[in-house]
């Protein structure tokens, strides 16, 4: 007797369906380009380029124009800053100190606002009172100025800059994942798992945290570029990563004085930011547009 | 709806409070000693003494905030540790300027954005639309020092334009501060009102709207857009806040004197009144506005003002 065959259905996970989407997009495709590229500077910038080369001076080859060779015979791609410092190497070593600052800030902000606005969601009454209070006393200063203050305050360096941009997008996050989370309690699913005893914690991390993924990894995305950009712009003010650290708002405000003479030491930080940004906010675009058809076009 | 606007203006003085002695004990935290900045380079202790009393920093930090805040109720904003003047006056003559340029570079956003992104809308997916998108995704992605610093090269070193620094030469000095603070914000509310529209487009009464034979462009501008506003006010005041406080870049290229330079250059020097000051200045300004764009809500959207109603009504039946 011969058995025949049941077809087998071939389920995609939603992780690989969202991928399969990204894919069949150009803008996704290009912008996924961009953000591995960045990537890919960031974990091998050493292999890359030594760091010695990005912080070492030398005042004979100061100020070289792009694609000129110095007097050693070494050929400086984006040319030299005013310090003699290869601007190429900086650029590289820049996009470490960029994805340090854009990802670590984003996902420990992340973490905290997820867990609170959870707690929000699941504990209500005083616990969701107490901790919208004090979001409520944050949001009242601007973003930027909460970063300024605590950047003044615990000083230069990457950790300060982490825990600046950390606290001033901890705000934002928390009231957007809470409202998402507070629709997700509501379902009949949690209230069942409630009701079957199970406990906070549980409920959270199974059915909560599951459901507000898409929301967390949207703006987990476009937080990374907005804080890649505080993070420069703090270091453009001088309250950013500590001096020789090559970090790209830095290097922008160190050709300030030398705009006339050697535009390109403004000119290529800028556009590298710029491009950075924009391929991390079209992935996030194009993320939001996988994970909910229906926004399809609309941002 | 007075009741809620009540509570609110009442909350504001707290909130304000609670800021303050966030950023009071913050900006102590690095213990940095102002006194020493203030003094020439060989000073004797009773100088030090004498200054350090004159501040009133010779008191415990909380006792220094008390201080602080019984001289604000008495409309004295502190003494600045740089200019040693009032820093009242300084920040007075800078909030204008500030809101000078937030209120023309959001008017100018709001008049350029909204018929840009209705036209968007509306013509979704035409080459239109598409370029309008690439282009406010690239403009939302740069910089805006780096936008301002190549405005500077092309239009007042390049070209002689305009003014490369300060506010002496009146209107033109504006214009680039303006446009570069500007650019980046238009392109988010561009993409902001597109969103918003599209949302409304593809709803049922839309449909209907146009079933009755109502022109496209009623159907448009009375139906959608109107519908479309709450998102598109809570956007525009938020980017009026946000240009007031984080114009700090833009402000510190051009050497605007506004409220944001004044901040990194009390940041820079330690100057803790002042820094106190402009952050109260700021925090003041994002809390009416939130308070503003809360009230539209009720005055453009009848299902907002419903609320107030029917918990007003409500009342008498509860008791």
């Amino acid at each position: 007797m011969s058995k025949s065959k049941a077809p087998r259905l071939k389920k995609n996970s939603q992780a690989a369906e969202i991928w399969n989407s990204l894919l069949h997009r150009p803008a996704a495709v290009i912008a996924l380009i961009g953000c591995a590229i960045i990537l890919f500077l960031a974990i091998f910038a050493d292999v890359l380029v030594p760091y010695s080369v990005a912080i070492r001076q030398s005042g004979k080859i100061k100020l070289l124009a792009p694609m000129t060779t110095d007097i050693y015979g070494k050929l400086h791609v984006l040319g030299t800053d005013d310090l003699g410092r290869d601007l190429l190497a900086r650029v590289i070593h820049g996009a470490r100190t960029a994805m340090e600052i854009g990802v670590i800030s984003t996902l420990i902000s992340i973490v905290i606002s997820t867990i609170l606005a959870c707690m929000c969601a699941m504990l209500g009454g005083w616990v969701d009172n107490v901790i919208m209070r004090i979001v409520d006393v944050v949001s009242c200063v601007p973003g930027m100025v909460v970063a300024l203050a605590i950047c003044a305050a615990l000083g230069n360096g990457i950790p300060q800059l982490l825990v600046a941009l950390t606290i001033s997008s901890l705000p934002m996050h928390i009231k957007m994942v809470r409202s998402v989370a507070l629709t997700v309690a509501k379902k009949d699913y949690v209230e069942s798992a409630v009701a079957l005893g199970a406990k906070p914690g549980y409920i959270m991390l199974k059915h909560l945290v599951p459901n507000l993924m898409s929301v967390i990894l949207i703006n987990g995305t476009a937080q990374v570029s907005i804080n890649i950009m505080q993070g420069a712009t703090l270091g453009f003010i001088g309250l950013g990563v500590k001096a020789p650290t090559p970090e790209w708002g830095t290097m922008l405000a160190g050709g300030l004085s030398f705009t006339l003479r050697a535009q390109y030491m403004v000119v290529i930080p800028g556009l590298v930011l710029c491009l950075a940004a924009l391929s991390i906010n079209t992935l996030g675009d194009c993320l939001r547009d996988a994970f909910d058809p229906q926004l399809k076009g609309k941002a | 709806m007075l009741k809620y606007t009540i509570k609110r203006i009442l909350l504001m003085p707290v909130l304000l409070l609670i800021v303050a002695l966030l950023i009071y004990l913050l900006l102590n935290l690095n213990g940095a000693d102002p006194i020493q900045n203030m003094l020439p380079s060989e000073y004797t202790q009773e100088q030090y003494l004498a200054l350090q009393h004159k501040y009133g920093l010779d008191k415990p930090i909380i006792v220094q905030y008390f201080n602080w805040v019984k001289g604000i109720l008495h409309g004295d904003l502190g003494t600045s540790y740089k200019t040693r003047g009032p820093v009242g006056d300084d920040v007075w003559y800078r909030i204008p300027i500030s809101i000078k340029v937030a209120v023309i570079t959001t008017a100018i956003m709001i008049l350029i954005g909204l018929p840009l992104g209705v036209m968007c809308a509306v013509k979704q997916y035409t080459p239109f639309d598409d370029i309008t998108n690439v282009v406010s995704k690239f403009l939302g992605a740069v910089p805006s020092f780096w936008l301002g610093l190549m405005f500077m090269i092309w239009f007042s070193v390049g070209l002689g334009w305009f003014p490369t620094f300060g506010i002496k030469d009146g209107a033109k000095s504006y214009v680039l501060p303006i446009a570069t603070l500007l650019l980046p914000f238009l392109a988010n509310f561009i993409r902001q009102v597109r969103s918003a529209m599209l949302d409304c487009i593809r709803q049922d009464y839309i449909r209907t709207a146009r079933a009755k034979g109502a022109s496209e462009s009623r159907v448009i501008y009375h139906e959608a857009l109107k519908n479309a506003m709450l998102p598109i006010i809570t956007f525009a005041g938020g980017c009026f806040a946000s240009m007031i406080g984080g114009a700090v870049t833009v402000e510190k290229l051009f050497a605007i004197p506004g409220i944001g330079y004044k901040v990194v250059e009390a940041i820079n020097t330690r100057d803790i009144p002042t820094m106190l000051a402009c952050v109260m200045v700021l925090s003041i300004l994002t809390i009416v506005m939130q308070l503003i764009i809360d009230l539209s809500y009720a005055f453009i959207d009848p299902r907002v003002r419903s609320t107030f109603v029917s918990v007003k009504k409500k009342k008498p039946t509860k008791a």
